[in-house]
């Protein structure tokens, strides 16, 4: 029994097809969200590229900002509780996750069963979310992918403190025009995401091991500054960032079982 | 057709569109009009025949029924030097009053002759009001009350507000131009304590499970315990409204339409924390009944049913809120609600410009889920500026927390199950 899960973010649209609850059939992601192309894009890339079609599903689940708008969804679930059931089935003995996407961040306190205690997300704005980091590397002249390397060349320790994504934006200029290493900005950067998404972690209290998913979670230098910030060592999954996805497709899958 | 008995809800709305009436009609007649704060002995001016306008709930009103004219009212605010962190209902009512453009709908207001202000709720308010009775060189009167951080009003603190009230009395009656009326008043109390038998014993009925009506109902009754607390128009609405709850309850029926359980209640039974989003109570509540969800307790409205007889005890009553004491009495209050009411869950009102029903919220939440297993979550609304609200977000949040409330259930039907 084939199930799907699509998890259509602010930035970037996921899809996953499962066996069983047990095998991942096909996953694909393109760098598009919600009122894009991206949504169709992925749809018929895992359907073209697995030799499926919708008829073959027995359920779809729908999940992130967009999920409202797939027509196709059996069921819409929140990101929330798909972040939940992908990372605990990748990581069984998951307790805490750290979901750091597009336009929001959360920490995610599990019960070891996959099933969710209580949840705490970003407020107010989108400061410290993948948004933020996307302005960042604009203005350093860099990508995101590039920003984890860019990390591991830091020496030395700088500070990034304003919450606000433009103000932020007008520091890092500061830093630059003062002749600051672009490594160094990069590392401070990271720091100042890390501080807020630790920040929502200790509110919803940390237990080990601590699970991170989400696009950000491709950074390896969030990651270390989380881990540094939290005192403990973070797991990430491979390819992090289809962990909603995975999570809608088991949801799917348990809801016709 | 025109001998038909009216329901509670028909008579409130009369009743409301006569408050502002009769609020218009008072002052073209030449009689004096106060803007008040919403916590106070409101029963002291009742009884001399004062009126009262009280601009924490014209705002909410604005805000609820036009937004883009409290949009327009919270700009006049800004572009006249107010910053945009201070409260939004200050901003609303300032913008309102400075901009001399009325909203319509029947609820505007004349200028106020006086100002009341209390610190008990938040002492932002008190320069709100100072601002206006600066503004307009009208009296301006203060009830002062100290914090309460022990568990009940300390016969000192009593005694300092007391009379303060006996000081009020003289203030009123210089206003009034007759001697205060003890008798008058006397009589306003017994109402408003009747009055708030009957808004509590309403509260207690939608906290029944399976509740008899949509949750939201209470902010439309609460209108009356802030505006006419002592009036008998209120009781007859009350007692309506009591009686209407009670033969539902009887007849196992309800005036929630949203997503039901097979005993006939609300899916999930939620206690809404904080002001209630008045831009967007429409969609809120419409989001909340779309997935099954009930707010059967609200602490919000919960301020509004204080009873009392005399001056000491309106004066321990009115030192004794939540916002005025310290985080035992605000959890005492949630847990009673969590615990008799049968809360599943929690979802509360970020409204940052409102810092006195904020502050606790956060910890208090955290400890409330710790206690009782109940999850719960926090979205930003603001009370009454329509620009702060994300709806996805609001959804995302709100979602999260019915599918932790739906597993709940679930692990505790199975746990049900093993047991038999």
């Amino acid at each position: 029994m084939y199930t799907m899960g699509i998890d259509i973010g602010s930035t970037a649209t996921k899809g996953v097809i499962m066996q069983d609850g047990q095998e991942i059939v096909i996953s694909k992601m393109v760098d598009v969200g919600t009122g894009t192309s991206g949504v169709h894009r992925v749809l018929d890339a895992i359907l073209s590229d697995s030799g499926l079609s919708l008829d073959d599903m027995a359920y779809i689940i729908a999940t992130g900002y967009g999920r409202t708008n797939f027509e196709f969804a059996n069921r819409q679930m929140s990101e929330l509780s798909c972040h939940a059931k992908g990372a605990s089935w990748r990581i069984p003995e998951a307790r805490t996750i750290i979901d750091i996407g597009g336009q929001d961040a959360k920490a995610i306190k599990l019960d070891g069963n996959g099933g969710m205690v209580n949840f705490v997300m970003n407020e107010k704005c989108a400061a410290g979310t993948g948004r933020f980091l996307d302005v960042m590397a604009r203005v350093l002249e860099t990508t995101v992918d590039g920003l984890g390397e860019l990390d591991l060349r830091s020496t030395e320790d700088l500070s990034i403190t304003s919450t606000c994504t433009v103000f932020a934006e007008s520091e890092v200029i500061s830093l630059l025009s003062n002749g600051r290493a672009v490594e160094d900005i990069v590392h401070a950067i990271h720091e100042s995401v890390a501080k807020r998404a630790c920040g929502l972690a200790s509110r919803v209290g940390v237990s080990d091991p601590v699970v991170m998913t989400g696009g950000v979670a491709r950074n390896q230098g969030v990651v270390r500054a989380i881990e540094r910030e939290l005192k403990r060592e973070i797991i990430v999954p491979d390819n992090p960032q289809i962990t909603g996805a995975l999570g809608a497709a088991l949801l799917a899958w348990e809801a016709v079982k | 057709m025109g001998n038909e008995k009216k329901t509670s809800k028909q008579l409130l709305r009369e009743v409301q569109a006569n408050y502002y009436e009769d609020i218009r009609q008072a002052h073209d007649r030449g009689e004096k009009i106060g803007y008040a704060a919403a916590q106070l002995p409101k029963e002291m001016f009742e009884c001399m025949g004062l009126h009262l306008v009280y601009p924490e709930n014209h705002s909410a009103a604005v805000s609820a029924k036009d937004r883009e004219k409290a949009e327009f009212y919270l700009q006049t605010a800004e572009n006249s030097g107010y910053a945009a962190d201070l409260c939004s209902y200050s901003r609303i009512n300032l913008g309102y009053c400075l901009a001399d453009d009325p909203v319509g709908q029947g609820i505007d207001v004349p200028k106020p002759d006086f100002m009341v202000v209390g610190n008990n709720i938040c002492s932002m308010t008190m320069h709100w009001y100072e601002n206006l009775a600066w503004e307009y060189d009208i009296p301006y009167i203060i009830f002062d009350s100290p914090f309460v951080w022990e568990d009940h009003v300390p016969e000192h603190k009593q005694e300092y507000i007391a009379r303060q009230m006996q000081s009020i009395a003289d203030q009123i009656a210089e206003i009034a131009g007759r001697p205060f009326d003890y008798d008058a008043f006397r009589e306003t109390c017994a109402i408003s304590d009747r009055n708030a038998e009957l808004y509590h014993e309403a509260l207690e009925l939608i906290g029944h499970d399976p509740s008899p009506a949509n949750g939201h109902d209470q902010l439309n009754y609460m209108s009356l315990m802030v505006t006419m607390k002592g009036s008998p128009k209120t009781t007859e609405v009350l007692e309506l409204w009591v009686q209407e709850l009670k033969d539902l309850i009887a007849a196992h029926e309800t005036t929630f339409k949203g997503e039901k359980d097979e005993t006939g209640d609300a899916k999930y039974r939620v206690l809404f924390d904080g002001v209630a989003c008045w831009p967007q109570l429409k969609y809120c509540n419409e989001c909340m009944a779309g997935c099954g969800c009930n707010w059967v307790a609200a602490p919000y409205t919960n301020l509004f049913n204080q009873r009392y007889t005399d001056i000491r005890e309106q004066a321990a009553t009115y030192a004794f809120l939540v916002c005025n004491t310290g985080m035992d009495a605000w959890q005492a209050d949630r847990g009673y609600m969590i615990e008799n009411w049968h809360v599943d869950g929690i979802l509360g009102n970020i409204t940052r410009s409102c810092k006195p029903m904020i502050g606790k919220m956060p910890v208090s939440n955290r400890l409330l889920s710790d206690k009782y297993g109940i999850p719960s979550t926090t979205f930003d609304g603001d009370q009454s500026d329509p620009r702060i609200l994300s709806k996805a977000q609001f959804e995302t949040r709100l979602q999260g927390l019915v599918e932790i409330m739906e597993q709940n259930k679930q692990k505790k039907a199975k746990n049900e199950e093993k047991v038999d």
